[in-house]
């Protein structure tokens, strides 16, 4: 399935979830704030990050979340360019940016995406242009 | 005397005529557009003309248009988020154009009344591009995204480098550069200043054993 065929059928999945009465929580929207539109699309397409549904009692909400991917691609990225400056972390050090991506308020997905921005690939996938 | 039209403000129109792209009609009417979108905002805005650093102290009174325009180098937009927060960060940016390689700059992050900038990780920035006349749709989309995400954000997030070397870190660049390495360096010091990280250290050779 091409990018554009996945961000179609994203859209629709949100879509549908929206009119089942689902809406941004706070923790998404600061989230989506903090990524952009175009980084939040690109996140999903590339299974960066993810959407959790919570009905609460019927109030409906949905976070945003980063999947295994991204902390797998990040903490095997930081890992391997440490060793290659000769560091490794620190197992609190591991346990501190592990806790980035349990915990994903908006302070720490900057976190990580600044972690990413030293990494060899970047950003370049959140940065992907669409036609 | 020279004929050609003052602004209101009584400053020269320098957009008349023939003027670089760094500063003609169209650039002026993006970069005020971009200072009404910062003061809604709530940033406190100044403009100022980048002069040629060798007209700077030209008396431009009598300068014809063309002579004036000569001396101007490009446009600077400078902005800053109006107050601070406990700790003195605040949030800033800068657009320029620059009439000698036709490229608009932008740099947008936060600043600090109380740390000198050199503490700041990657000096404070959070975007730095420069795009030439040609990639004004990257610029804008740019734009768009610190209009969007930076101007909005309430909280002040800084990140700090320590001020000197960690003692475990042996290979701390001496200039603060900006590239992708320089920059991991700067997190290998402050990691190692915060206990993330260690350096590896060299396996002991185990000393035969004799018969």
């Amino acid at each position: 399935m091409s990018n554009t065929e996945i961000e179609k059928t994203l859209m629709k999945e949100v879509k549908e979830m929206t009119e089942q009465g689902y809406r941004p929580s706070t923790q998404a929207v600061d989230f989506v704030k903090v990524l952009g539109p175009e980084r939040a699309v690109n996140g999903l397409t590339h299974d960066f990050i993810t959407i959790k549904q919570h009905n609460n009692d019927g109030d409906k909400r949905f976070d945003v979340i980063p999947t295994e991917t991204l902390k797998n691609e990040v903490m095997d990225g930081l890992t391997n360019k440490l060793k290659t400056r000769g560091y490794s972390l620190t197992v609190s050090g591991e346990k501190r940016i592990l806790s980035y991506f349990s915990s994903p308020t908006a302070f720490n997905m900057k976190a990580i995406i600044g972690l990413q921005t030293l990494l060899p690939n970047g950003m370049n996938e959140w940065d992907e242009q669409h036609e | 005397m020279n004929s050609w039209r003052k602004r209101a403000d009584g400053r020269p129109d320098f957009t008349e005529g023939s003027p670089e792209w760094a500063f003609n009609k169209d650039t002026v009417d993006q970069l005020t557009t971009i200072m009404r979108q910062l003061e809604k905002h709530d940033y406190i805005v100044q403009t100022r003309i980048l002069w040629n650093p060798d007209d700077k102290d030209v008396d431009k009174e009598s300068l014809t248009l063309e002579e004036y325009q000569d001396c101007i180098n490009g446009l600077s937009v400078l902005a800053h988020k109006r107050g601070t927060d406990k700790d003195g960060n605040y949030y800033k940016v800068i657009v320029e154009t620059d009439a000698g390689d036709d490229s608009i700059n932008v740099l947008a992050g936060f600043g600090s009344e109380k740390r000198p900038m050199d503490d700041l990780w990657n000096q404070g920035l959070i975007y730095h591009k420069k795009y030439d006349m040609s990639e004004l749709g990257k610029f804008s989309a740019l734009w768009e995204k610190i209009n969007r995400n930076l101007l909005t954000i309430k909280d002040v997030v800084p990140i700090f480098v320590p001020k000197r070397p960690h003692p475990q870190h042996r290979d701390y660049p001496t200039d603060l550069s900006s590239n992708i390495e320089d920059r991991f360096s700067e997190f290998i010091d402050a990691a190692l200043d915060s206990g993330v990280v260690k350096r590896i250290r060299k396996q002991k050779k185990s000393e035969p054993e004799s018969d």
